[in-house]
This record gives structure tokens, C-alpha cells and sequence, in this order.
């Protein structure tokens, strides 16, 4: 039976936590903190379709 | 599902023309020469002054640096207090063509964060093309060596074509050199006048995403915008927070030349449908843009956009991971935004979710 989404998770938390702090962590190096709210999972504000406009340009 | 709305972002759209005639956009009118008016510029600010948030502004196009430096200064003029007051943010997408030493300058003055418009080498840029039909390849790096030399940070936006989707190790080395700060990757789409035939890529546009990805974990210089968002959103898969609805929904109004607004995806600019006339919901010229927003939420493109993205969150696991997905892809694509899964689904959030995984369970082994 086909693993569902969460539970292929499960097991990689750890190293997609590592792997999200990587990608968040060269955000903090160029001293942009302030995108890390927009890029990270946006809760408990708000939910963008976008994503941040990154569609649009905004990476 | 109640959804209450929040304007984070818009989009304005200075100008409609474009120097550059690349196949993919979805603009049908960028050979037209129609500026924002500056008045139109200060409704906007009026608006923004009286919300009690912050907001970031994209100027977008056309490409937004045509309407030349002094112009573009009168349509940022009437925010530059709401700027000083750490109210408006400034950001610009733009094919770099026109940047130069006085446009840097700006740039810097003024903090404004920018986007560059390229696909990767000479090689993978054969859309992207002047009037004329010559690649703007070289004239793009050019500006990017302005922006370079003017140490101001930039991300690039890469749309992936056919062409590019068997290279996307070259494509990450060409990136890691050229001094960008972020690189986004945008599968091409069928949206606005550009229809994508259908192709059977998932394999293809998988095995992308893991070399990508396996790229990116071994020398991770560039900051990958998608990787960013769905790793961190993988990780928190199944917890509490991740399981909690969003509370808020950015509507991301766009305000176009003429002062025309659209709401939830700038590709609605200058587009009509049978079923949703043009799409806009107001004018600035006309009405308070508050007022514009609170009646937009109510016209039947908005409300079939939430009907679908309904059912997404029944229907589809991905759902912590996209929110419901884009409404200017499943309209293009459809017809209509009351639909769930599209192309853009599949190419940009399944399959990228998909190859992570992959990559992750097969070195676990």
C-alpha cells in the first residue's frame, strides 16, 4: 500500500528540519531575515498563493 | 471553509510594454506604450496610508524600468514617506537590460529588492529575445554586472522550458557564478496569450527536481527559493501548527496602467472571460481601494477560486503544502477557478515534493 505523504515524513523529519534550516539559514547570511516569515509556513498569519510573490519575482 | 483576507502584496504594473519579446509571456499587449499615470500612483498611496499594516509593493510590467528613471520616480514619490516609515517595501522584477550605474543608484536609494528575468546561459535563454528577434542575453548581464558592481543583492526568477529540462546541473553551476542571491524556478506555463502544449513530463520534470535538488545539497551557495518553502513546510507535515487552517488569505490585488484592479493573480491584467468579464473589480481613479478589495472578495472569480481551493483541502494531501494552488493557472488552464489540481500543480509542488522525498528515502536506504 501507497505511503501517504505524512508518513514518508515521518521518518525524514529530522533531516528535512536540517535541511529547511540550510535553506533558511543562507537567508539569515545575506541578512534578510525579515523574508524568512514569508518563506517559512505562514501561520498563524496569513496564507499567501503567491508564496510571497515569489511566482511573480520575489525569491 | 471561511477564508478572511489579507493584502500583504500587490502588484503595480507601471507600464505594459516590454523591450523584450520573449515567447512565454503572457502579456498580450507588451507592444503597447501605456504608462501609470503618477495620479494614479498617489490613490494607491493614499490607501496604503490609511491601512494599519505593511505592505510590499512589486512593480512589475511590461518591463517596469521602460518608463525611464525620471518617471519611475514620479510614481514612487507619492510612497516615499510610507517607505521611510518602514510602511511600503519596495520590489521590482525586471529583465536587467536597462539597468545601469544611475538605475543601481536608485535601486540602492530607495531599497528596493530586485528580481532579474533570466533562464540560465545563452543556451537556455533562446525565448527570451528582443524585438528584433536577437537573444537579450548579453544585455542582461550586462546589467546584472551593474547590479554586481553596485553590490546590491539580487534573486533571478529562471523559467524552465523544454530546452532546459534535462540540464539542470548546468543550469545550478551557470547560477552559483553569477553572484545571484536566490534563484527561483518557474516550470513554464500556460498562462495568459502563452499555452504550454500538453506533454507527459512528469518523469521528466521529476528527474529534473532531483538533480536539482542533489545539485543544491551538495554545494548549497544559491539560496533555492522552492527547496526553502517545501522543506520547511515537509518538515512540520502532520504537526499541530501545520494541520491548523490559515487564518488569513493574501488577496494580492494588482493595480494595472490605467488603474484597473484585479485580485489574486496579476495574469488577470488585461485578460477577459465569458464567464468573468475582465476581471476587475475596481478602479483607483474611481473608489477608495479598501472599498475596491471588500467588494472584489464578493465577484464570482474570487468566490469560485475559494470554491476550489475547497476542495483541495478535502481532496488533496499536498494541501499543507501549497494552500490550494494558483488562481491564474487553473483559470488559463480551465476556464475557470472554481478546479483543483493543474499543470502547475503537478510541475511546481508535487513533483518537487516528490523528488525530495525520493531523494531523501533512496540515501536512507
Amino acid at each position: 500500500m501507497q505511503k501517504t505523504l505524512k508518513e514518508r515524513t515521518e521518518n525524514l523529519k529530522g533531516r528535512l528540519q536540517k535541511l529547511a534550516e540550510t535553506a533558511s539559514k543562507s537567508y539569515k547570511e545575506c541578512d534578510r531575515d525579515g523574508e524568512l516569515a514569508i518563506l517559512l509556513p505562514q501561520r498563524p498569519g496569513s496564507a499567501s498563493w503567491n508564496k510571497g510573490w515569489s511566482k511573480y519575482g520575489k525569491t | 471553509m471561511e477564508i478572511k483576507f489579507s493584502v500583504e502584496q500587490m502588484e503595480m504594473q507601471p507600464t505594459l510594454l516590454c523591450n523584450l519579446d520573449c515567447a512565454y509571456c503572457y502579456l498580450s499587449s507588451r507592444d503597447k506604450n501605456r504608462r501609470m499615470a503618477p495620479s494614479i500612483a498617489k490613490r494607491v498611496a493614499q490607501w496604503i496610508a490609511e491601512m494599519d499594516s505593511a505592505i510590499e509593493i512589486i512593480w512589475h510590467g511590461g518591463e517596469p524600468l521602460i518608463c525611464g528613471l525620471n518617471y519611475f520616480l514620479q510614481l514612487i514619490s507619492p510612497f516615499e514617506k510610507l517607505r521611510e516609515q518602514g510602511i511600503v517595501h519596495h520590489g521590482i522584477q525586471t529583465n536587467a537590460t536597462l539597468i545601469n550605474k544611475r538605475w543601481c543608484e536608485f535601486f540602492h536609494s530607495y531599497q528596493f529588492r530586485v528580481g532579474v528575468s533570466l533562464d540560465g546561459p545563452l543556451w537556455a535563454n533562446t525565448q527570451r529575445v528582443k524585438r528584433n528577434g536577437e537573444p537579450a542575453f548579453d544585455k542582461t548581464m550586462r546589467g546584472i554586472n551593474h547590479l554586481r558592481k553596485a553590490n546590491i543583492p539580487f534573486s533571478v526568477i529562471c523559467v524552465i522550458g523544454k530546452n532546459s529540462l534535462n540540464k539542470a546541473r548546468e543550469l545550478y553551476e551557470f547560477f552559483s557564478k553569477i553572484g545571484c542571491m536566490s534563484l527561483g524556478i518557474n516550470i513554464e506555463e500556460t498562462l495568459g496569450v502563452h499555452i504550454v502544449n500538453s506533454r507527459n513530463d512528469d518523469d521528466v520534470i521529476l528527474t529534473f527536481w532531483q538533480e536539482l535538488f542533489s545539485c543544491w545539497q551538495k554545494n548549497p551557495v544559491i539560496k533555492m527559493r522552492d527547496f526553502a518553502r517545501v522543506l520547511s513546510s515537509l518538515a512540520l507535515l502532520g504537526s499541530e501548527v501545520q494541520n491548523k487552517p490559515p487564518a488569513l488569505y493574501d488577496i494580492f490585488p494588482s493595480v494595472a496602467w490605467n488603474g484597473d484592479v484585479t485580485l489574486l493573480s496579476p495574469e488577470f491584467l488585461n485578460t477577459s472571460a465569458s464567464c468573468y468579464g475582465n476581471f476587475v473589480v475596481g478602479n483607483v481613479l474611481d473608489k477608495n481601494i479598501k472599498s475596491i478589495i471588500k467588494q472584489g472578495e464578493n465577484a464570482s472569480y474570487v468566490q469560485d477560486f475559494l470554491r476550489g481551493v475547497s476542495r483541495c483541502r478535502e481532496e488533496c494531501e499536498y494541501f499543507p503544502l501549497c494552500y490550494g494552488g494558483q488562481a491564474g493557472n487553473k483559470f488559463f488552464e480551465y476556464g475557470t477557478t472554481d478546479t483543483t489540481e493543474t499543470t502547475f500543480c503537478r510541475n511546481s509542488e508535487k513533483r518537487l515534493v516528490d523528488a525530495i522525498l525520493q531523494q531523501l528515502e533512496q540515501s536512507e536506504i
